[in-house]
Formats: C-alpha cells, structure tokens, sequence
C-alpha cells in the first residue's frame, strides 16, 4: 500500500498540529510514568543490590548485655547463619567550630558521631570508598564518607572524640559508607539526612576508650564504699603509725575480704590520687581485672540462613536467649524502611501524571480523529468505490494514533529515564548513603508503556469505526456530511449524557473548536509544570527543613 | 446480445426516523454488454441509487442484482469490495480524486487494488493528462481533474463503468471531450465493457445505444437508440 502510506504521511503533515497533540500526551504519559519509575525502581533495586553485597543483617538486637556466652548462643541457633555484636555510643567532636557547614557557611558547633565500636565485620559490611580495609587490630577509625565529604575531611585527618567526658584521639584511615546507614538521621525530628552535624564512625572494640571505662567503675556504689574503707585503712594505719604499706601486719590483712585480690600496697599508695592513676589504681584494686569484662555490649545484628523463618528466628532469641530487650526485622528498622518509603513515595505521582495525561491523549485523539475522519469522508468513500477492503482503510487510519503512539512510547521511556530518571535519582542520592546506583526499567515499565499505546490505538479505531462501518453509498452522498456531523461527535455518545453539566460542557467545547482544544491542553500542560514544581519544592523543602534553616 | 446486467424485482427503502421512504420500487431491468446506457431523470428519482446497486456500493433492500451471471446482491461487505475492485470504475460528478496525491499517484492506487491494471502511464496518455503526471488536483481545471478520475477508472479496465452525473460540473467543451473519452472505453476492448451514464442532461441521451429514463423510483422507459450520435455534434 505505498500509495496510501504516501497520501497518510501527507494527510497527517496537513494537520500536524492535532497529531502533534496526541503525540505529546501520550509521549508525556510515558514519559512521567517511565521516568518516575525508573528513578523509584532504580532506588529500590541498587539498594536490594547494595544489602546483598554488604550483607545487611536480617534483624537487629538490642539487650541488657550480649556478652561472649549469649553470642555464641545465638550464633548456634536453628537458621542462624552468623551473629556479631556492638557497643554503639555518640560522641562529640571537639573543636567541631573548625568546621563549615557547606549548606549554609556557618561554623558548626556541635557535630556528633554515632560511634561503633565491633569485633568483626561480617554482617553489614562496610563498603571502603578510601582508604584502608577495617581490620580489628588497626587503630584509627572509619568516617562516614557523606560528613567527610560535606566536612573536607580527609583520610589522615586526627579528629577527636569525647565521649560523656572521655575524650580520645583517632586518625581517619577509612571513608566508609555501611549498609544500615543508608537513611541516617539524628532524631525523630530530623526528615532529611543533613550529612553535615551528624555522622558515624566505625571503630575496632579495642579503641573503646578505656577512660570511659574507668570512670564508670571508679564513680560505681560497690568502688565508691571500697575508696572510703581503703581511705579508712590508711588513717587507721597512719594513727599506728604504719608508713611502710610493704609490711602492713597480717592481722590486718586478713581481715579484709578478697584481700588475695587486691595489691593493697599500691592501693593504699594511689588511693588519695586515684584520679590521675585510673587504671594502676583499678588494677590494683583488682589483680584480675581486664577492661574486656566491663564492655557492655547492648547491640547485636543477625545473618540469618533463610529469611522465610525470620519470625522462627526471631522468637528463639527472644524466648532462648536472656536478657533480650527487643529483636527487630529490616521492615521495622529505620534506615531500611526510610530507604524503601522514599523510593515508593513515587508511586502516587507516577500514577496520577501519566493517568492525566493518558486521558488528555485520549481526548485529543477521540476529536482529532473525529475531525479528521469527517474531513476524509468524501476519501474514504471514493477508496471504498475504488474496491479498497475496509480493513485496509481502517489499518491506515489506525496505524496513525498505533504510530504516533509508539514513537511517543519509545521516546518517553528513553527520555523519562534520563530526563526525571536520572536526575530524581541523583537528586535522592545526595541524601541516601548508597555508594552505586543507576536507573532501572522493570518490566511494568513496558506493560504500562504497550497498553498505554494499545488504549490509544483503540480509542482511534472506535473513533474512526463509524464513517467505515458506513456503506460506500452512504459515504459517498453528497448531502449526508451537514446532517451527520452531530452524530459522529462525542457528544452524541451515550456515557455523554451521563456526565454532570459542567464536564459535558467542557467536552462540547473540546469538540467545538481546534485553538480551544489546543489551549486548554496548554494549560494542562501549565498544570503539570506545577505539579512537577511542587514536587521540587516538597523535596527543596524537606532539605531546608532538615538543615533547621 | 450478451446480458450484463440483470435487476430481478429490485426495491431499495430508506429508513428516516420512523418513516420509510421508497427510493427504488420492484425495478427489473436488463442491460447489454459493451452499451453505453444513459439514465434520465428529474432529481430525487433514484438515479444514483439503481447505480449504486449495479456497483455494488449498496445492497437492495430486496431483490436480485446479477452482474455477468453472479448474483451480488448475496455478497457479504468484504466480497463487495472485491467486486468493485475487479469490476467497476467509478466517475463521479465532483471528480473525487485524493487531494494528497499527485495526478500520477491517483492512478497508481489502482496498482494496489487490481491484479492486471493497464499503466498508468497508458491511462493518463489515454486522456491526454501525460504532461500533468506530477501536478496535485489543485492545480489542475475541473476537466482535467475529472480526466484523471477517468484514467483512474479506466486503469482498472472495468466490465463496468459508471459515472454519476461525470459532466455535471463541467462546461460544454471539456464536457464533450469526457463522454469523448467515455465513448471510447466504451468501444474500445473489442466491446467487453459497458458504460453507464447518469444525468439528467436529455441531449446526453442522443449519443447512448440505450436510453432508460427513471421517475419515481420506477423504471419508465428503455428506448433503444439505434443511430447514436456523434459527440461532436451534441451542444449545450
Ligand atoms: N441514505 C438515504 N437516506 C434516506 N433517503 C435517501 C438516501 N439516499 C437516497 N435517498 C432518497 O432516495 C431518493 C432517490 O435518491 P437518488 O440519490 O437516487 O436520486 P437521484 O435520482 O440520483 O437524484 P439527483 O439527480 O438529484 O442526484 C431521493 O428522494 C433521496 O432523498
Ligand atoms: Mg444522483
């Protein structure tokens, strides 16, 4: 049918106008469904790439103390694959005025680190940007690679940490970004990740700072009595006048509890200075005493073999293991599910874009098409009289809203990828920690984009199906045009007249004029800008708002 | 004579609204091959309705339309289509040829459609349109533009050509010069086709081999015109 294609390509230049319009309604259909979904989905599947990697844990615990025993305990449970466990704490940076925040140039005066402090790294992975691999017996720490970039720090940088007064010196050997940490916010108050007062830290246990430690044991009930009955003895022996605390009688010795314990010469010596001889002095106080036995450890994380008996799982440490506080899956964690909310929060517009825009397609092409068919008519009926099957006349006619719609189709999905795609998904990543990540198109992505283009195909047969049911005869009589043109309109149709008035009015405008039609779809057009202006300005805003500004 | 067309008790009713409207009454008519058969009369008679009938365009509302033996009045809308393909040109009063296409293009339709069409190239020569081959319709006079409606036609090489009023819209001159070229589809082919000419234009009448003359839906008379006369000696 070369002829025919010929006098299509020539028919549809002459009203290029219309057919421009359906094209971009569909196109824009296509286009926001296609982009919307492909930053959502790219979300969703370079994070599902990103915990397998890394090895998420499957659930989290918080406990009174999970110490050595309890560990291994839960390690050996049914469907547990490995265990670790973590001394999570914040610390203050101090000095942290030395640093600017990028966002609004203000010196921050507080910056706090969430600091982990862990055995092995198995479960939840660090995933190195720089530096060096994490390693338990390597002093130094692991930043957050969002703070250290926003910040300027650098690998070798020393930043210094305290810790309820406890404070330490470590040096940067690591930028990191770790798989539970991908949405990380100080509080509840926070919407947005800031990346700019808040960060975290990985650490070896052995950096706990030992101070701390001390402090806790020193300021305890059970040390504060043995501080005063050491203070005691010492006056008691003053008073014999014992000087020499080598050879204090074994009367005395034998007295006191546990003395086997204790090294209670150099007790005695440090007790009235102890503040600045903490570890000699608890050491002396206690033979035995080995700062591993006061890590408290209050975190746990889980590997678990297969994830369909997670609840198994999660009931066997809470009813088998002592002292648990809680045991939460990935859907209750906050990072996780923070991650997921967002990637699915496009869902809604996704659907309502391309809807609005598949309707306003479908509206251009039922008048475009009515128009145009009504304008062929006389063409029509001479191609009938010529012997030309009906379904060949159909085919031409169809085949513009099936290839109008098509190259809407491929080009939306293309562009909508790089053009919202993209550029959402670049936009999201500043705030997620998530070091690789690209769009994807899932397969919905297509379904959609083929109906889509199958709906508009349709509704271009059912526009045209009436002057071709027609016979030729009728087609072709030359009075019939003026008394039919009514009938063929939508507004003839029979859901017509079960539309409310100001909707029948529109759609009768719709069908009156070409400039109203055209006019109206550019205000529609005007109302996606908006929308789309919206939506920057939600995000915008929660930026805004998250930096407290 | 060998029959070409046969109207066995042919009756066409339109339906406007609730009333019926008899637009062809029980006609029985039998046409020759290789005539040019002219029909009269006066307007609304049902002229353009017995053409579309023998065309195939529509179908009776009863009746038999036997075309060369086969009764078309059975055919389903798609053995119609092929019919008018293989059997029938056209020409209409208002030229119907595609405004989109060029003059050559027009005729080229015919290539798509029919299995043994003449050139296009023999047709358009054949009236005298060779030099306007890439011109659109809407450079060309009305004469012209029915000429190629009739190389379109006749490309086809039809058993029946049937044209609706084909000198309706033109002056006498370039009228004559039509039912030139119509005259001679009619002789030429060693006399297999017949063409049919609706009009309500009586001098017509005077160059047909017959002559039938409608009103009111009825057939009112067939005359046989033993002498036709020369076109050139028609006026109007
Ligand atoms: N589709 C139709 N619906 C209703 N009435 C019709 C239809 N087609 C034709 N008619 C009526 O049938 C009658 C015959 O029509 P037809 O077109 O055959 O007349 P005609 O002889 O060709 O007239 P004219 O010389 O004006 O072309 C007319 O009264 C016309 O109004
Ligand atoms: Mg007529």
């Amino acid at each position: 049918m070369g002829t025919l294609n010929k006098k299509i390509l020539r028919d549809i230049w002459k009203n290029k106008a219309q057919f421009i319009t359906i094209f971009l309604m569909t196109f824009l259909a296509i286009f926001a469904f296609a982009g919307i979904h492909g930053y959502m989905d790219g979300m969703t599947y370079s994070s599902r790439v990103y915990y397998e990697n890394q090895n998420l844990q499957d659930l989290w615990i918080t406990s009174k103390n999970i110490t050595d025993e309890k560990l291994e305990e839960i390690k050996k449970l049914d469907n547990v694959k490995n265990a670790e466990r973590m001394i999570t704490i914040n610390a203050n940076v101090i000095d942290s005025e030395r640093f600017i925040n990028p966002l609004n140039n203000e010196k921050i005066s507080d910056l706090v680190l969430e600091c982990n402090f862990i055995e092995t790294n198995e479960i939840n992975k660090m995933y190195l940007i720089e530096g060096e691999e994490f390693s338990k017996d390597k002093k130094g720490l692991w930043l957050d690679y969002y703070i250290a970039k926003n910040l300027g720090i650098k690998v070798g940088d020393d930043l210094e940490l305290s810790i309820e007064g406890s404070s330490f010196k470590e040096k940067v050997v690591g930028l990191i970004e770790v798989p539970d940490h991908v949405y990380f916010i100080k509080d509840d108050t926070a919407i947005f990740p800031t990346h700019s007062d808040y960060g975290f830290v990985y650490l070896s246990i052995d950096e706990f700072p030992s101070n701390y430690i001390y402090d806790k044991i020193l300021k305890s009930d059970e040390m504060k009595d043995a501080i005063d009955n050491l203070k005691e003895l010492k006056n008691k022996l003053k008073d014999y006048g014992i000087t020499d605390y080598n050879s204090i009688p074994s009367m005395i010795t034998n007295s006191i509890d546990g003395i086997d314990k204790i090294d209670l010469t150099k007790a005695l010596e440090l007790v009235d200075d102890y503040d600045n001889n903490k570890q000699e002095f608890i050491e002396a106080m206690d033979k035995d005493f080995n700062i591993k036995d006061s890590y408290i450890y209050p975190y746990g994380i889980v590997d678990v073999e297969n994830v369909n008996k997670i609840d198994d799982v999660k009931k066997d440490i809470k009813d088998k293991i002592e002292d648990i506080v809680t045991v939460t899956a990935r859907e209750d964690n906050i990072s996780y599910s923070g991650y997921q909310r967002e990637a699915e929060e496009g869902e809604t517009y996704s659907g309502v874009f391309s809807g609005l825009f598949v309707f306003i397609a479908i509206l251009s092409v039922v008048t475009t098409m009515n128009r145009f068919v009504k304008k062929e008519r006389t063409q029509i009926g001479t191609l009938k009289a010529l012997g030309i099957k009906k379904y060949k006349i159909t085919w031409m006619y169809v085949s513009y809203g099936l290839f109008i719609a098509i190259i809407a189709g491929i080009l939306g999905i293309i562009l909508g990828n790089i053009a919202i795609g993209n550029t959402f998904l670049e936009m999201e990543m500043e705030y997620y920690e998530i070091p690789y990540y690209h769009i994807t198109t899932i397969p919905l992505v297509y379904y959609v984009t083929i109906s889509i283009i199958g709906v508009i195909t349709f509704v271009t047969y059912l526009s045209c199906r009436k002057v071709l049911k027609e016979p030729a005869a009728e087609v072709l009589r030359i009075e019939r045009p003026k008394v039919k043109v009514r009938k063929n309109g939508i507004t003839t149709k029979k859901f017509f007249n079960n539309l409310s008035l100001s909707t029948k009015w529109n759609l009768r405008d719709i069908g009156r004029s070409k400039a109203r039609t055209l006019m109206a779809i550019v205000r529609n057009c005007r109302l996606y800008n908006a929308c789309s202006y919206c939506i920057w300005n939600v995000r915008f805003n929660k930026r805004i708002y998250g930096l407290g500004i | 004579m060998e029959k070409i067309v046969e109207l066995k008790n042919v009756s066409k009713v339109y339906k406007i609204g609730e009333n019926e409207f008899k637009a062809l009454d029980n006609i029985d008519l039998s046409l020759n091959k290789g005539e040019m058969i002219v029909i009269l009369g006066p307007s609304g008679a049902g002229k353009s309705t017995l053409l579309n009938l023998i065309g195939g365009m529509d179908t009776p509302t009863s009746g038999n339309v036997i075309i060369d033996g086969e009764n078309i009045s059975l055919y389903n809308e798609n053995k119609l289509s092929d019919y008018r393909a293989e059997n029938v040109g056209f020409i209409f009063q208002f030229y119907n040829i595609l405004p989109s296409l060029t003059v050559k293009e027009n005729v080229d339709l015919v290539k798509d459609i029919v299995k043994n069409p003449i050139s296009t190239e023999e047709a358009l020569k054949g009236v005298g349109l060779e030099k306007h081959i890439r011109k659109f319709p809407n450079q060309l006079s009305g004469g012209e533009q029915q000429r190629v409606s009739i190389a379109r036609a006749i490309a086809k090489n039809p058993k029946l050509l049937l044209c609706d009023e084909p000198t309706g819209a033109l002056d006498s001159k370039t009228g004559v010069e039509v039912l030139k070229l119509l005259r001679k589809q009619c002789d030429g082919n060693n006399g297999a086709n017949t063409v049919i000419i609706v009009t309500h234009n009586v001098l017509i009448a005077d160059i047909a081999d017959t002559v039938i003359n409608v009103k009111n839906g009825k057939i009112e008379s067939v005359v046989k015109n033993e002498n036709p006369k020369n076109i050139d000696d028609i006026k109007w």
